[in-house]
């Protein structure tokens, strides 16, 4: 067990260090001039390039991909244009707020992981007994109704949805307010609810086909053969198996989540994560947006890993196959020294 | 002795070429057309193509894009002046106007063209990327594989629209910005797809068999694998479009896909947020339009799954 999660943690480094380099190469290639950004309009050609200096701009692009994650010291005396790099959360500060993009992260992102979090605990609970009535009653009402909401919540927009909440609860019945806050539970209920619709909809499918594969298997009839109660069947011996997939696609999930978290946040106007990205880029401020990204990145990365290692623990298959590999191996050991 | 083996096999050969050529499609349909809800997703999907292949006979693109700011927010069914080239002219606005006076269904059938286009243009171009790297990667193994699929984990490492958005930021909101960005994030499904179904094909005798004709890889790539592996890729393309189209929405909404005032209808729900209480039928119908054709597309792609698989065959 230790060995697989080991190994896992081993596979996120390349996966890392791959992720920051795709987007530090598009910030490298995007047109607008950071120098240029910085200094007045009338500034001159040499104060520019004098500039660049100043923020490492004239280095070849691997240095400064390098100085990206380890750090830049400046030339210059001003010291905000030196920074310690991704591997320290410093990647300098805002060219529109000039403090350190991170600190605004990093106090920003508990906002989004509330809503996140939230929306995840709703769809969990809303999803799966949905998609396990879905299967254990194939075409009846209720499944007919579950297939019919999971369908229309795949398809629906989700920052269109928000918007439709605002207008049936905000505008119309003013039962929740049309701006959240994390201050403030009430006005989470309508984010909460459009962040978790799409995920209710893909979690419910997948426990409702998953489910549906599993009843279909011989030890399932086994089970009822021997004269177990239904209930327990299901609850038993089903669910165990059919939640398997269904925890996987929770994990991908989170990533969806982070990233419904851009629209919903804008739709809201709630001070997360994805409102600091969205107002990042609309004033090109490259500082803040690639720092956002990157963290969401590893954020993402890092969620998928935590997952990987939690399927492990579930998925009794993975252990075996660690455990008879040890297990093999001390019996060869033993077989040498004798 | 060796006549009597060979018989029979050649006439059975006969017959399931023939039985192919008649019937893999008609087959296919057959079983397709028994899912009502994909047939109604299919017919959806092709009124959206119509309208925006014909979207200029119904409404010039000058007159959707002009402002005619006395008739802004107009509710849906009322007839009332528009100012076209000097003359005043009576005009239904059947879906209401935007807050530019702008005639929604007007838009909403100019914006069908540019989702429509998106939405293809990206699968093919990530449907042929992915499939070739994914086939590449498959047939041949070994390091030529470690670098495909360790490129298709650093690429599934950035949850996709956030990933368009770096890029669309980088590069600058454009139409082809958007192609690209979106075209990129949509490859690596391809890719494990491809190389997925290649890894189950490629040891199996028909393969052997090409190879011991001296057929060269690219030929037997081409001609003997990927038509082999096409069920699955084709259910991922048609469940890409949604996505595709999807994501453009998405972009566009938070002003970084199609600009205003080109038509688009995640660029006309930015432009309505402002006014959801004022005129929300300006919210309304740009929505309804994303939701249908994105359901329409889910349907069909959960239609041709079960149509394609291979395991319900008969």
């Amino acid at each position: 067990m230790t060995r697989y999660i080991f190994r896992r943690l081993l596979m996120i480094v390349p996966v890392l260090v791959g992720v920051t380099f795709i987007v530090f190469s598009l910030t490298y290639i995007s047109p607008g001039d950071p120098a240029r950004m910085i200094l007045p309009q009338d500034a001159t050609d040499a104060d520019i390039t004098q500039m660049r200096h100043l923020m490492g701009l004239d280095e070849p692009f691997l240095l400064q991909y390098v100085h990206f994650l380890f750090g830049f010291k400046s030339p210059s005396e001003d010291a905000s244009f030196s920074y310690k790099g991704l591997l320290a959360l410093d990647l300098g500060r805002s060219y529109v707020s000039n403090r350190p993009v991170f600190q605004t992260i990093l106090e920003r992102f508990p906002n989004t992981a509330l809503l996140a979090i939230l929306a995840l605990v709703l769809s969990v609970i809303l999803s799966i007994p949905a998609g396990i009535i879905s299967a254990t009653h194939q075409y009846s009402v209720s499944d007919m109704v579950v297939s019919i909401l999971s369908l229309l919540g795949l398809s629906m927009p989700a920052f269109w949805l928000g918007m439709i909440l605002i207008w049936i609860f905000s505008v119309k019945l003013r039962i929740f307010p049309s701006l959240a806050n994390p201050a403030n539970l009430k006005s989470l209920v309508l984010p909460v609810i459009t962040l978790a619709t799409m995920n209710t909809a893909v979690q419910a499918r997948m426990t409702r086909s998953s489910m549906l594969e599993v009843i279909r298997q011989d030890y399932i009839r086994t089970a009822r053969a021997k004269g177990l109660d239904e209930k327990k069947v299901i609850r038993k011996h089903a669910l165990n198996n059919a939640l398997i997939p269904v925890v996987t696609v929770i994990g991908l999930q989170v990533g969806q989540l982070l990233v419904g978290a851009v629209l919903t946040e804008t739709v809201f106007s709630y001070p997360g994560i994805g409102t600091i990205m969205v107002d990042a880029i609309q004033r090109k401020d490259t500082p803040q947006i690639l720092a956002s990204v990157v963290f969401v990145a590893i954020i993402f990365a890092l969620v998928n890993l935590f997952v990987d290692i939690v399927y492990a623990f579930i998925d009794p298959r993975i252990k075996a196959q660690y455990e008879s590999m040890s297990k093999s191996r001390t019996n060869g050991a033993l077989v040498k020294g004798k | 002795m060796e006549k009597k083996t060979q018989a029979p096999q050649t006439r059975r050969f006969n017959t399931r070429t023939s039985r192919k050529q008649k019937t893999v499609f008609q087959e296919f349909w057959r079983r397709f057309k028994k899912n009502k809800l994909a047939v109604a997703g299919l017919i959806i999907v092709v009124i959206y193509i119509l309208m925006a292949i014909f979207a200029d006979i119904f409404f010039s693109y000058d007159f959707i894009t002009e402002n005619q700011i006395s008739n802004a927010f107009v509710p849906p069914f009322t007839t009332a002046e528009i100012d076209s080239n000097g003359t005043t002219v009576q005009h239904l606005y059947i879906l209401g106007a935007d807050n530019f006076g702008r005639d929604i269904l007007g838009r909403i059938i100019h914006g069908a063209r540019v989702s429509m286009v998106i939405g293809f243009t990206t699968i093919a171009f990530a449907g042929i990327i992915g499939s070739a790297l994914g086939a590449i990667a498959g047939y041949y193994g070994g390091k030529i594989e470690s670098i495909i699929m360790r490129g298709t984990d650093i690429l599934l490492a950035i949850p996709n629209i956030l990933f368009a958005l770096a890029i669309v930021a980088a590069l600058g909101p454009s139409f082809q910005n958007l192609l690209l960005a979106i075209g990129i994030t949509s490859i690596p499904a391809f890719v494990r797809l491809m190389r997925a179904s290649v890894l189950t094909i490629k040891n199996q005798e028909f393969i052997e068999a090409a190879r011991a004709l001296g057929a060269r890889d690219f030929r037997i790539i081409v001609r003997h694998i990927m038509p082999n592996c096409m069920a699955p890729i084709i259910v991922q393309a048609t469940l890409g479009i949604a996505q595709s189209i999807l994501s453009a929405t998405s972009l566009s909404f938070l002003g970084l896909g199609i600009q205003p005032p080109s038509p688009e209808w995640g660029n006309m729900l930015s432009d309505a947020r402002s006014y959801i209480s004022y005129a929300p039928h300006t919210l309304l119908f740009p929505g309804l339009a994303i939701m249908t054709v994105i359901l329409a597309y889910n349907l069909i792609g959960d239609g041709l799954r079960d149509a394609l698989d291979p395991k319900l065959k008969r």
